[in-house]
């Protein structure tokens, strides 16, 4: 097999909370030991309620936050060491699409400024050249050429997000990292986004790593899935096992909890009690269990670690008794 | 029917001429029954309701419309008079229960308020009451949240305080402005069954704002698609999802994810271009610029709303028949 793209392996980062200047801080464990690979070309999708820490991993591929413990190789090399240059290198290789259209395009830029920007930094291409690749990207995203000299506020969410995408495009990368790019969107502009990765991804096989908390959208666009609860890995497999064969009673549990569109068929489904307990005091053994439908003695003690399901390599599970209740 | 909105319209004055935010929109809840408005930014969902409770701002004004609630046109109230409606009879629970709340009372105030303003209680009767609110919304261990601030909350927790205060005084219609949007899905079922427990122990009407489409089949009795501040189409729940018949709806249906099954990674469907700005309206029917059907007629003239089967409303040229 093939070397994988991206290597995450025994992932942590921590966050100290202080009480007071003399009391030993609080923390609070975002990440806990969470390890995945991304091959070339797949899409990954990263679900979970929010605060599971979803965006504190994307945080970390970006190398926007620097991890607590672990490893994050991207082609073999691990990307705490990269010299300056070679992080560079990286950062043209790794873009992202960011949730929320309207923080994250500066205002006083014009659309030709801020999908050109990359260009500008990253390459020695002339203003004329980069003018020409920016219009390029532009027909590429669906905008229309007139829109090169206008300001943000001028466009929609949709068309917003689409000069995100731009410009996350202008460097050529290899991985796009998606954080929930479509949930700030309304529902008819929100496929017409959808479709956009979607051909982008066939025409220059972009590997992705989506985010979202959106089952249906992850559903329809992802290869994989990997299912986080409280800043560990509950249960990854590809989506066709996800859907027809959840392992995990809390990945069972969210799938349950999506509305069903047809109003004719009201499921029957086990709602989860309670809430996301906190994450500066998780419950010790597995973190589900307050929750779980299933919960005994026996959950205070597991490690939750991840074991292939029916010796399956591709789908694992972090509950070691998920077999006996299914 | 214990609502009936007749012919509402709410303009704003504004530099760049009157935004029509609300044209003409009709709709009615009968007791114990829920009525979804669907939509997306800007279609005037929101603005419908804060008319129902007379809660538009300048330089937004009603301009035209009846909206009789229990027997007396309420537009015509004084506002003395509404103050006694809202909470009372009709109470509403927002998307956002973080800035909906007060940050600086308990909870114990911002419940006992509403009581306080409506019923004429002793105290004791009072904190019994304010009691029984937070145990019908579900919240465990009332009596400690009772003095905690809103703050300390979970966005769920919050959103459920939020209905307790609605609910607190048993008003006959509850309007419910996408009061699941902020939350997660797991947070989001455990309201909306709590909300359909609620419209069933106590008989309430609700008035369900949503952008979702599968929360509406979910919680719906009816259902009204409003598109540039008027309802195209209208029904009960199952047909409209059975058989949508105007291009909107049946574009908005088919645009989710979900209805792909089986089909991953193929193109969705999409309605083309966005939703026209209220200021720059196309002539004809608002919608045949993104329309796939539509046709000369279609940008001259606007299509009523008319009933197309029994009891499922239409506004389009072509379920009309006329193309």
């Amino acid at each position: 097999m093939a070397e994988p793209l991206l290597t995450v392996r025994n992932l942590h980062k921590h966050y100290p909370i202080k009480k007071s200047l003399f009391q030993r801080p609080d923390v609070l464990k975002a990440n806990n030991d969470v390890s995945f690979d991304v091959s070339e070309g797949e899409i990954l999708s990263i679900v979970g309620e929010s605060g599971c820490g979803k965006s504190t991993i994307a945080k970390m591929i970006l190398k926007i936050e620097d991890q607590t413990g672990g490893v994050i190789k991207y082609e073999g090399k691990d990307i705490a060491t990269l010299s300056r240059k070679e992080l560079r290198e990286y950062r043209k290789n790794v873009q992202i699409i960011f949730q929320d259209p309207y923080s994250s395009l500066n205002p006083r830029w014009k659309v030709g400024s801020i999908i050109g920007e990359p260009l500008l930094l990253n390459t020695d291409f002339s203003r004329k050249k980069i003018e020409k690749k920016v219009r390029d990207l532009m027909d590429k995203v669906g905008l229309l050429p007139e829109f090169y000299d206008r300001y943000p506020h001028q466009f929609s969410g949709g068309q917003r997000q689409r000069i995100g995408v731009a410009r996350a495009l202008a460097l050529q990368p290899k991985l796009i990292v998606c954080d929930e790019p479509v949930s700030a969107l309304d529902v008819s502009i929100q496929s017409q986004v959808l479709n956009l990765l979607i051909d982008l991804q066939s025409e220059f096989s972009f590997t992705y790593i989506f985010i979202s908390h959106d089952i249906g959208v992850v559903e329809h666009i992802s290869d994989r899935i990997l299912v986080m609860y409280l800043g560990k890995t509950v249960e990854t497999a590809s989506v066709e096992q996800l859907m027809e064969d959840a392992y995990h009673p809390y990945t069972r549990a969210l799938l349950d909890a999506v509305p069903e569109i047809d109003p004719e068929r009201k499921k029957k489904r086990i709602l989860l009690q309670g809430e996301l307990p906190s994450a500066v005091k998780p419950p010790s053994g597995c973190l589900f269990r307050t929750r779980c439908l299933y919960a005994k003695e026996a959950c205070k003690g597991i490690s939750m670690e991840m074991k292939p399901v029916n010796g399956d390599q591709k789908h694992l599970c972090a509950c070691p008794f998920a077999g006996e209740f299914k | 029917m214990l609502i009936e909105v007749k012919d509402l319209a709410v303009h704003f004055r504004t530099d760049k001429g009157v935004i029509k935010a609300v044209d003409g929109v009709s709709f009615q809840i009968p007791h114990g029954k829920t009525l979804c408005l669907v939509g997306e930014s800007g279609c005037g969902k929101s603005v419908t309701s804060m008319a129902i409770l007379g809660l538009v701002d300048h330089p937004g004004e009603v301009v035209a419309g009846e909206i009789e609630f229990d027997g007396r046109n309420i537009l015509e109230c004084t506002e003395k008079e509404m103050r006694k409606v809202r909470g009372a009879d009709i109470s509403m629970i927002f998307q956002d229960a973080m800035t909906s709340l007060n940050p600086c009372f308990t909870v114990d105030f911002q419940i006992k308020e509403v009581l306080k303003l409506h019923q004429n209680l002793k105290k004791k009767a009072l904190h019994a009451k304010a009691i029984e609110a937070l145990e019908m919304v579900a919240i465990p261990s009332p009596e400690k949240r009772l003095k905690e601030y809103p703050f300390k909350m979970s966005g769920g927790m919050r959103q459920r305080v939020m209905i307790a205060v609605a609910m607190a005084c048993q008003p006959k219609l509850l309007i419910a402005d996408e009061p699941t949007t902020a939350l997660d899905v797991t947070i989001q079922a455990q309201v909306l069954e709590l909300m359909n427990q609620l419209k069933k122990d106590r008989n309430t009407s609700i008035l369900f704002i949503t952008h979702d489409l599968a929360v509406v089949s979910e919680m719906a009795d009816h259902v009204a698609v409003m598109y540039t501040g008027r309802i195209v189409e209208k029904a009960d729940c199952i047909s409209l999802f059975r058989k949508p018949m105007h291009p909107y709806t049946e574009g908005l249906l088919r645009s989710l994810p979900s209805e792909n099954k089986g089909r991953r990674k193929s193109k969705l469907h999409s309605i083309e271009g966005s939703v026209p700005s209220l200021s720059a309206l196309p002539q004809g029917c608002t919608f045949w610029p993104r329309c796939p059907y539509a046709e000369e007629i279609c940008k001259k003239e606007q299509p009523l709303l008319k009933e197309c089967e029994s009891g499922h409303f239409v506004a389009c040229f072509k379920t009309e028949g006329v193309i």
